[in-house]
């Protein structure tokens, strides 16, 4: 086998866990009354966001030196599915908890790890990712976003697109040049945490198929970053974001997106659940469920035994986001019927599906691209076994 | 893994490293059994490993399983280990001599008790599609009666339909006209139970089998060369290879987990696990045929002892289809607010294996 997935399960006390985090959103979010969000396409709300501070489920990996639980990827994970499953608004505290947190404690100064890591626990700072431009989407390496030296730190000029959360973020972690280029785009590169609301930053909103105000364009202009808000050593961005990505890929979001949309139409249309043909094709969702999420639950495991399961999670993430796109269309051919965007909780939330679907596949990098990238290491441990 | 079933695991790779040949292959089309081979794997205590005394349970099971798929075995290992021995030691009967064949509760099957001692009645009816059910010199199989079913032991049969699969694996059906048994006694466990296990095992052989396939793709692509660069340069090469990889691992962990699962977990687990088998079937044949091109659709090249196997597991014990109906129906009763805990159930004891 060329990947390494080994069964697991939840201990007891993580599933104590588990009980807790289930009161908690059987009580903030009531059956039948809550149009669930899908995934982390769900709406910030600071207040909810700060909430799950007060019970400790922010930055849960952030070590107790800085101010954390110390907890493991897994209890992590226990968290960010039940909230996933109940649709609940994590969109405000979702960068900062699954990408900062981390990439702070890998790559982060003593003194950046003191400042943000305590915010992030506490709900105070919400972040966002200023990787993408107009020219650089896949082609990541290729950003023209670039920062000068200058006394005392640097200046930044250039321009971000599909910058999530951008509008209420207090901090952009931004990828820039900080050398020019000289033959290998991924030298050269690095990350700054820029203050949203440093001088010479314009945030413009950028309209989502649903009308929902999500991302933005992100102008830097002549924007002073201090020097101690380089992320890690000056050069090393390309890094740094190629490792995070073993954070952001297999996680649940990464497979529960449309979950609430298959669990409001068996509440809600239960008479278009009966017979061989739809349970069939209900009990394939089932299956597909439980795999994928022992997938990522191995995953996890193994990212809190130390190892860095780089490919395992790109599948995960491929097939995850393929998925959740297909219990979209497999809930809408069962449904059989003309779609009312108006209508009761199950069509609102067909709708906010269907037209948020094409979204699941490329955010945190295209699927065509992750594909790419596993394929050179299974390739390549092919060739070593050979 | 724990350290044993990487030895076992070891054992078997080697054992059919050296005793799957041209020779083997041609006997066991024709329904012999490979007596080489198989001799090896009786006195190696391989193919009792099922039976109670011998200290394996499923993830042992699985593992010779996913061996056999891995070299695409033409004998029935993983039915007369994982099945036949099991079926039969449950019952404290001892073992019969010569292969022991297991029915599979095929839904044509029917076989009930009509007379005779209770210890050795008399059974009238039909086994269909037993694996190697000629070749075997004894067959375990479930009878109903007027007190519920019954582990019977057969004599080889008289009345024998010679089938096959696609791959040419032997599956003959039975046919005892009030024929004494050998040995009898009250089933252990019911006629679901036994389909289970056979559709984890079956599975378990899918992701041998499908695996190899993946690893065999991925070599060829690295090594044969069009328009002047190996074919894995391309990308649409690269994505099929994925896709393969994504579908193995997840029918490999599908099974493992199975194979771990509790009283409470279990059926969900085994059902899931055969229909990740059905889809890691149809995409790694589908796939990995386009992969290897014309060279992959003839005779002469090993892909087809895989693919012809797979195309044949999927619909046995149970096609996927058949399965994901089970899960489904499960899933529409309990209803809406069932639906995360089902998908969410840890494996219930925590098996210390799975907490590494
Ligand atoms: C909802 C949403 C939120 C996002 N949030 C953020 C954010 O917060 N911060 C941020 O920085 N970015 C964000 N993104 C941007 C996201 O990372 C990019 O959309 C993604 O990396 C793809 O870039 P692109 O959109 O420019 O597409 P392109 O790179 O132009 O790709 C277009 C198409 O071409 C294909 N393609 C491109 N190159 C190749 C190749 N080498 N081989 C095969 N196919 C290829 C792609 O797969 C895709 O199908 C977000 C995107 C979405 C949809």
């Amino acid at each position: 086998m060329s990947t390494r997935f080994r069964p697991t399960t939840l201990t007891g006390h993580e599933l104590e866990l588990r009980e807790q985090v289930r009161r908690f959103v059987a009580e903030e979010f009531p059956a039948g009354e809550y149009l669930p969000g899908l995934g982390i396409n769900a709406e910030a709300s600071p207040e909810f966001s700060r909430k799950l501070a007060r019970q400790g489920w922010l930055g849960m990996v952030v070590p107790a030196e800085y101010g954390g639980p110390g907890r493991t990827a897994v209890e992590r994970f226990v968290v960010v599915e039940e909230l996933l499953v109940a649709g609940a608004p994590i969109s405000a505290h979702w960068v900062g908890d699954r990408q900062t947190a981390p990439a702070l404690l890998k790559f982060g100064s003593e003194e950046q790890k003191r400042r943000f890591l305590p915010a992030i626990i506490g709900g105070e700072a919400w972040f966002c990712l200023g990787m993408s431009e107009p020219g650089s989407g896949s082609d990541l390496a290729s950003v023209r976003t670039s920062a000068v030296r200058t006394d005392g730190g640097w200046v930044l000029n250039g321009q971000k697109i599909w910058t999530s959360g951008a509008h209420y973020a207090d901090f952009v972690v931004t990828l820039c040049r900080t050398a020019p280029l000289d033959g290998v785009k991924h030298a050269g590169l690095s990350q700054l945490i820029v203050d949203l609301r440093s001088p010479g930053i314009e945030v413009r909103p950028i309209m989502m198929l649903n009308g929902f105000h999500h991302f933005n364009e992100v102008f830097f202009t002549d924007v002073f970053v201090p020097d101690e808000m380089v992320l890690g050593a000056v050069g090393d961005g390309w890094h740094q974001v190629t490792s995070e990505l073993a954070y952001e890929r297999s996680g649940p979001d990464r497979f529960l997106t449309s979950f609430p949309l298959l669990r409001i139409f068996l509440a809600l249309r239960a008479r278009r659940a009966v017979g061989a043909e739809a349970e069939h094709r209900i009990g394939r969702l089932v299956a597909r469920y439980w795999v994928l999420r022992q997938m990522s639950l191995s995953v996890a495991r193994s990212l809190d035994a130390g190892e860095v399961p780089a490919v395992e999670a790109a599948l995960v993430k491929d097939m995850g986001t393929t998925f959740e796109q297909q219990v979209v269309d497999v809930v809408r051919e069962l449904a059989d019927a003309e779609q009312r965007p108006g209508g009761d909780l199950f069509d609102r939330l067909l709708a906010e599906a269907t037209i948020t679907t094409p979204t699941f596949t490329l955010r945190g990098g295209t699927n065509e691209v992750l594909r790419q990238v596993a394929a050179k290491s299974l390739l390549r441990g092919a060739g070593r076994a050979a | 893994m724990s350290e044993e079933i990487e030895l076992l695991e070891q054992t078997l790779d080697a054992l059919f490293a050296r005793h799957c040949g041209p020779a083997e292959r041609t006997a066991a089309a024709q329904g012999l059994l490979p007596e080489r081979l198989w001799a090896r794997l009786v006195e190696t205590g391989l193919t009792d490993l099922g039976a109670p005394d011998s200290g394996a349970g499923l993830p042992e099971l699985v593992a010779v399983a996913m061996a056999v798929g891995r070299a695409a075995a033409p004998v029935p290992l993983a039915e007369a280990s994982g099945l036949a021995s099991w079926l039969l030691g449950a019952t404290g009967l001892d073992p019969a001599d010569g292969l022991l064949g297991c029915a599979t509760t095929h839904p044509d099957d029917d076989l009930r008790l009509v007379g005779g001692e209770p210890a050795a009645p008399v059974v009238r009816g039909v086994l269909t599609r037993v694996p190697w059910g000629a070749a075997a010199g004894h067959v375990v199989a479930l009878a109903r009666s007027d007190r519920g079913p019954v582990v019977v032991l057969l004599p080889a049969a008289t009345q024998v339909e010679r089938g096959a699969n696609l791959a040419d694996e032997p599956r003959d059906t039975l046919r005892y006209a009030d024929v004494t048994a050998v040995a009898a006694a009250p089933a252990p466990v019911d006629a679901a139970a036994v389909l289970r296990r056979g559709a984890l095992l079956r599975a378990a052989a899918t992701a041998g089998a499908a695996g190899r396939v993946l690893e065999l793709a991925l070599a060829y692509a690295g090594a044969r060369e069009q328009f002047g660069r190996p074919i894995a340069t391309f990308q649409a090469v690269q994505h099929h290879l994925v896709v393969m990889a994504e579908e193995v691992a997840a029918v490999d962990l599908a099974v493992r987990v199975a194979a771990l699962a509790g009283p409470d977990t279990e059926a969900l687990a085994v059902a899931a696990a055969k229909v990740a088998a059905g889809t890691a079937a149809a995409e790694v044949t589908r796939r990995g045929h386009q992969v290897f091109g014309a060279i992959g659709a003839t005779i002469e090249h090993p892909l087809h002892h895989y693919s012809k196997r797979l195309w044949s597991w999927q619909d046995e014990f149970g096609t996927d289809r058949q399965w994901s109906g089970v899960i489904g129906r499960a899933a529409v009763g309990a209803g809406a607010d069932a639906l995360w805990p089902t998908v969410s159930a840890p494996l219930d004891p925590a098996p210390e294996a799975a907490l590494r």
